[in-house]
């Protein structure tokens, strides 16, 4: 203790003599003397940025609060100093643990030796253009650009996802929950992220390679598919789905630009920025979630209070678009209130307007205005197109339970999947690994077409 | 503004009754949850402590909710077992702040009332956008991007935050509310003290209810006959076993009267005990069993009227 009081006092003595960087150096030695604690300069470490902002208040508290130089170089406050140690410590009250804890830092009792200092970056992080090489531009959105690209290790074709980052806003939350939640999802039918890079300013996902998505195959098939690759693609979407709902995660941005495809036939959720997990307590969720041509009647109407029925909506959207080749609600936003009025419309005119005896919930809705609408009543599927048919009266039914109004009447994804509509399937398709694609069963192997 | 989760509004219940916050609504951390940040980093940093007032400051501007706080725990702790050294090497606020940001982003969605941007914390903190987002950079690599938490771990964390909560009160105050006794008593093995207490409370029953049945037969064995007598009774008595037991004395003494029936019993016995005495080869001056046999002769007197019915085979139990 002595000898520390000597090198306290040296560094004291010296500090009106020089005005160098040291004499900051001994300032923050005087005020660590008398305040007894400030955290950071006193472990060895340069002090950061954000300590002289935070402890700029606890700093002219502490010269408010110090004692003349006169009396600390003298040894009599010395002596006077010590009875005052004893009663913190038998005392229970946190204010004086406070007090003695501001006396004795930490890492004052430390040997400055065993100190533990950050470790250097040993390793430098690779450059992302130094592994993989662009080829070609696949699409780009309003916060991401995708890339077909060649690593350069191995020749591997993958999928570089650069997010572009707001100003001054640091990782954006769809960033943190597509990493989050991907880290999660391991699944034949879910596209899956292979690393991520954070360099120049940006964030770079690379994704595995998939050739299309289905967005575009219907683009080149615009009457739609054939009955036996629409039951293909719907399982498959189905199952990832069940996945997902399994694990309690909502994807909230079903839609055909979503749905990867490869060249065997494969179909992979992929884009999980605007996903979130259900597991965590939340206040409320948000509204503006999924396009607009995949959103649900209660979500349009302003309902936050969804669950996994929201994507099971989508898939009934997407199964009729794939049908037909066109979008089944395609509506359009207009300024009058509220905004989703014509896309409300269109849904009502096929499914009829919301009954209150069938869907009480309705009316508690913030967005639910029935003198907009007239009296709808629901269509079958072949009035609305005849080429429903190709799914014949069980593909109806099963799309007619995916687009039910009420978010309850909705068919979960796992009792989707044991519709009647999949019976030509083989039994075993339900016993399948997560990570096993259902083309492993020779059946639907030769099934596929694409 | 969205009408709020029904098991939301239930979470914030609980938390309004066990983390302190009195009438107030838990929308941002209260002066026990800041000392609970304090305590943490005093016992898993090593680098230095935090300080009361640096925490209150994070505290109040608002911007985290208890919620916020159990995640950002939770992201701590990962940090604390995966990257030890970089635990242990960095400064408690370089950790907690980011911790709330990722934390706040992970739960809120971009356009709920929640949501809170990067700018809007450095201001408070009084901190660069740029120094927080490389500190949250920092953070999430050192995670390897696990920022997925799962229902069972926040409701643990959650629960050790309520009994750190109550333990502080007790020990602040030195007294008990019914909050405090309800969180802290599920620390307490109620269920192997109530194991302990049913077998000690079974065995004592069990050797009271033994102790109860000895006592009882041994106070029967020792109780004193009663000397009374009814002349009336054993002359029923006498007419109902004479055809069995005493028709040789009638026989030979056909015309006595009551009393001299009683004195031909009494006879009988005597006669009985001499001839025992002979068989046994014992003087009849130093017989032990005399007095016995008057206390005996008394006892079966008195009871004859009572226990007329079961004369025959108390007879034979006393030989």
């Amino acid at each position: 203790m002595l000898s520390r009081v000597f090198s306290q006092k040296g560094g004291s003595t010296k500090s009106p003599i020089s005005k160098n960087g040291t004499n900051e150096m001994t300032q923050s030695w005087h005020s660590n003397h008398v305040n007894g604690a400030s955290s950071g300069s006193g472990s060895g470490s340069t002090p950061e940025h954000h300590n002289k902002n935070i402890f700029s208040f606890l700093s002219r508290q502490s010269r408010s609060r110090s004692n003349n130089p006169s009396e600390t170089m003298s040894t009599v406050p010395l002596n006077k100093n010590s009875p005052s140690m004893p009663p913190p410590p038998s005392s229970n009250t946190v204010a004086d643990f406070t007090h003695l804890r501001r006396r004795r830092p930490r890492s004052a009792h430390y040997d400055p030796n065993t100190i533990t200092l950050p470790a250097k970056e040993e390793v430098t992080p690779q450059d992302v253009n130094d592994l993989y090489k662009r080829i070609d531009k696949l699409g780009e959105g309003s916060y991401a650009t995708v890339y077909k690209c060649e690593s350069k290790l191995d020749g591997s074709i993958v999928a570089l996802k650069e997010i572009k980052l707001q100003f001054q806003e640091g990782l954006p939350f769809t960033a943190i929950r597509e990493a989050s939640l991907l880290r999660n999802l391991r699944h034949a039918n879910i596209v899956s992220l292979h690393d991520i890079f954070y360099q120049h300013h940006q964030l770079t996902f690379v994704f595995e390679y998939m050739k299309m998505d289905l967005s575009k195959y219907l683009e080149q098939n615009v009457y739609g598919l054939d009955s036996i690759d629409i039951k293909l693609l719907l399982f498959q979407l189905l199952r990832g789905l069940d996945f997902c709902h399994r694990k309690k995660i909502l994807h909230r941005d079903l839609k055909p630009q979503n749905l990867l495809l490869d060249e065997d036939g494969v179909l992979k959720l992929a884009d999980f920025g605007l996903a979130r997990a259900k597991s965590v307590p939340s206040r409320t969720y948000s509204h503006e979630v999924v396009t607009l041509w995949y959103r649900p009647p209660d979500v349009l109407m302003g309902s936050t209070d969804y669950s996994t029925s929201l994507d099971m909506w989508g898939v009934g959207c997407i199964f009729a678009e794939i049908c037909t080749g066109a979008a089944l609600f395609p509506g359009s936003k207009d300024s009058h209130y509220p905004g989703t009025k014509d896309q409300l419309d269109m849904i009502f005119s096929i499914r009829g307007t919301p009954d209150e005896k069938k869907w009480p919930e309705v009316k508690t809705l913030p967005g639910y205005t029935p003198e907009l609408f007239p009296r709808y009543r629901e269509l079958s599927f072949i009035a609305v197109n005849p080429m429903f048919t190709k799914i014949l009266k069980t593909g109806q039914e099963l799309l007619g339970m995916l687009l039910q109004l009420r978010p309850e009447s909705r068919v979960s994804a796992a009792s989707a999947m044991l519709h009647p509509y999949f019976a030509s399937f083989p039994r075993e398709v339900h016993l399948l690994a997560p990570s096993q694609s259902i083309f492993r069963l020779k059946e639907l192997k030769d099934l596929r077409s694409l | 503004m969205a009408p709020l989760f029904p098991d939301f509004r239930k979470m914030r219940k609980r938390m309004k009754r066990s983390l302190n916050y009195g009438t107030k609504q838990p929308a941002s951390l209260n002066y026990p949850l800041s000392q609970l940040v304090v305590d943490y980093f005093d016992k898993t940093s090593t680098f230095d402590y935090m300080e009361p007032n640096t925490s209150a400051m994070i505290s109040k501007c608002g911007y985290a909710d208890p919620c916020t706080l159990v995640v950002a725990l939770v992201y701590l702790d990962r940090l604390r077992v995966q990257k030890k050294a970089f635990f242990e090497s960095t400064d408690p606020v370089s950790l907690y702040v980011p911790a709330l940001v990722l934390a706040s982003k992970y739960m809120h969605d971009a356009d709920t009332y929640d949501r809170v941007s990067n700018s809007e914390w450095a201001e408070s903190l009084k901190m660069t956008p740029e120094d927080l987002n490389a500190k949250e950079w920092n953070l999430v690599k050192n995670l390897d991007w696990n920022v997925a938490v799962k229902n069972d771990e926040f409701e643990n964390y959650l629960d050790n935050m309520e009994k750190w909560v109550a333990g502080s009160f007790v020990e602040k105050n030195g007294f008990m509310t019914y909050n405090e006794l309800l969180q802290l008593s599920s620390m307490v093995p109620i269920m192997d003290i109530v194991k302990q207490l049913i077998e000690f409370i079974s065995s004592t029953s069990l050797i009271y209810c033994l102790t109860l049945a000895l006592m009882s037969t041994t106070l029967s064995t020792v109780s004193e006959p009663s000397t009374s007598a009814d002349v009336t009774s054993p002359k029923d008595n006498n007419q109902t076993f004479s055809p069995v037991f005493l028709s040789p004395r009638t026989r030979s003494h056909p015309s006595t009267t009551e009393f001299g029936f009683e004195f031909d019993e009494n006879e009988w016995t005597v006669e009985e005990d001499v001839e025992f005495e002979k068989e046994n080869g014992t003087s009849t001056d130093l017989c032990p069993f005399e007095s016995a046999r008057r206390a005996i002769d008394k006892f079966r007197l008195a009871l004859s009227p009572y226990l007329s019915c079961y004369r025959q085979s108390f007879e034979i139990f006393i030989k």
